[in-house]
């Protein structure tokens, strides 16, 4: 496993964390469009850029592709 | 609505799509690798689409709906950690799946077990609980699309016409022309159904509710409340978070992007179509819980609120739905059928040619569709739990999977016995309603099925290739995507 993926495994925890812990707690009665609803919808567009920031990176290299196959 | 509308909204639809499955078989060659991943071809747009109609079926516009229309935003919370989890998932699993497929060259991801652990057992067992797991749910996208259709018609379509319907488009969709046909009517399939979701939105948003949706939804304090326990949300949330790699349909489509940057746009097509899509059904469920509050059967609530759009609109919407069904029951059936012959008949005859092996792979399609069409007209109370059983049991595979790429100690005969452990005790617990400490039966499923899992391998002795798989795949994923 790279470093990457050792930061983007500890990022994960954190957002699994935060991700029940905001809405059972703090947002758990608030009854308003401004509450879960909008915490749910952040957090996960926050997951899914940074899922496009990290895989930036995977350009690829076709023809070394075919050369390990068997 | 009139049942001449929607049949010939269904032939319409029907006939477009065998178009696309004409146009992909003349494309058709020769051999497992390209009925079951079009050769490895398979474009990044066409690539995210059909990861995407596989994933979302049905249960989108008809369970999150009612779900949302009884209980409020947990639904939110519930489908986007769903698709947070399966893109974390995702950017660690995806690469070493498509990697290990080019090197070793697998069809199904059972196959991988039986590559991995070198043993033919631990894939045979894999698909057998797959098997088992996913014909209760692909009966179930039947039995959605019956039933509305029964409802919308006013009764004029039977249940069981709708269910046939249904069940003959997603067998003409996989027989075909294999993947590259059911790849390419998913994309049209995922076209309309976030085409048809969104008209619908802009409905609601301009013509059922005049003084404006959010106006509306902000008198509805009670349903943005989060008043889901934390056991329910853990029970419903935990199986479904690991979806991407413990349900075969999916996870083989990790097989099939043609390049490194066809899977990063499948990743990044699927998050996007994702969260719109989930955005979507939860506001419509919101919408009928404002417009219409009091309903029996949360489950009918989509039927209902389509019955106060106008017709052309409710027909599209309609057919999104059945798309959704269709897109998503072909690829089960063309998963299934793969897996049954490469891990169940060639663990069995492995002398087998590869010809042979296609031509028992391609009978099994019609086979499993029987299967299932049969199995939705069965007791609907065992489906029900058969069904909810389906991602618990599931769930049983991650920790064999995990130890694929990530424990050199892992060993055939803990994945096995992790797998049965497992999948039997969910299996007791979902029959027998036990929720031990309210928690739901995939906590303890697994929780055992880790520990099997670790304690098998570590008194059995790992295949003696393991260092040499494990390298080579690491070492390609180093220098293909994190160099």
């Amino acid at each position: 496993m790279t470093g990457k993926e050792k930061i983007w495994i500890l990022f994960s925890l954190l957002y699994g964390i935060a991700n029940v812990v905001v809405p059972f707690t703090i947002l758990k009665d608030e009854g308003t469009l401004v509450g879960a609803f909008l915490f749910w919808n952040l957090i996960t567009a926050a997951v899914l850029l940074a899922g496009a920031w990290v895989t930036s990176g995977w350009t690829g290299k076709g023809s070394q592709e075919r050369e390990v196959r068997r | 609505m009139s049942s001449t509308l929607i049949l010939a909204g269904i032939v319409l639809w029907f006939a477009l799509g065998s178009l696309l499955s004409w146009h992909a078989r003349k494309n058709l060659g020769k051999g497992m690798i390209e009925y079951f991943l079009a050769d490895r071809k398979v474009g990044g747009f066409i690539s995210a689409m059909t990861y995407s109609a596989t994933t979302y079926s049905a249960f989108m516009m008809v369970g999150i709906v009612g779900l949302t229309y009884t209980s409020g935003i947990g639904s939110l919370g519930f489908e986007m950690t769903y698709l947070a989890a399966t893109v974390i998932l995702m950017v660690i699993f995806a690469p070493r799946y498509w990697a290990a497929g080019r090197i070793f060259e697998l069809v199904t991801p059972s196959e991988l077990l039986s590559k991995r652990y070198g043993s033919p057992a631990a894939g045979a067992v894999s698909a057998v609980l797959c098997l088992v797991m996913l014909v209760p749910y692909a009966s179930v996208q039947l039995m959605g699309t019956g039933y509305l259709l029964e409802v919308l018609s006013g009764g004029n379509l039977s249940f069981t016409t709708g269910m046939l319907i249904a069940a003959g488009v997603s067998f003409a969709f996989s027989w075909w022309a294999g993947l590259r046909s059911v790849a390419l009517t998913d994309a049209f399939q995922a076209v309309i159904m976030l085409a048809a979701s969104l008209l619908l939105l802009g409905f609601i948003a301009f013509a059922l509710f005049p003084d404006g949706l959010l106006v509306a939804l902000s008198a509805r304090r009670d349903l943005l409340e989060v008043s889901w326990s934390f056991p329910l949300f853990l029970g419903l949330t935990l199986p479904w978070a690991f979806f991407a790699v413990t349900n075969p349909q999916v996870v083989q489509r990790l097989y099939i992007p043609s390049s490194v940057r066809n899977l990063r746009k499948m990743i990044l097509g699927f998050s996007a179509f994702g969260f719109i899509y989930t955005i979507l059904c939860v506001v419509f469920g919101l919408a009928a819980a404002a417009k219409m509050p009091g309903l029996e059967k949360a489950d009918n609530a989509m039927a209902m609120l389509l019955s106060s759009v106008p017709a052309p609109l409710a027909l599209v919407v309609f057919l999104s739905i059945m798309a959704a069904a269709v897109s998503t029951m072909n690829s089960i059936i063309l998963t299934l059928s793969s897996m049954f012959g490469r891990d169940v008949v060639k663990a069995f005859l492995p002398g087998i040619p590869e010809e042979t092996e296609l031509k028992i792979c391609r009978l099994l399609i019609p086979v499993i569709t029987i299967v299932c069409f049969f199995f939705a007209r069965m007791q609907l109370g065992l489906i029900a739990v058969l069904s909810a059983m389906a991602s618990g049991g599931l769930l049983m595979q991650l920790p064999a999977t995990v130890g694929v790429f990530f424990w050199k100690k892992a060993t055939a005969a803990g994945a096995v016995a992790s797998m049965v452990s497992g999948g039997l005790v969910v299996g007791y617990m979902y029959v027998e309603g036990m929720k031990p400490l309210g928690h739901w039966p995939p906590l303890w499923g697994i929780l055992l099925s880790g520990v099997v899992f670790v304690v098998v391998s570590l008194v059995t002795k790992p295949p003696r290739d393991t260092d040499h798989f494990l390298s080579t795949v690491e070492g390609f994923v180093r220098n293909r995507f994190w160099s």
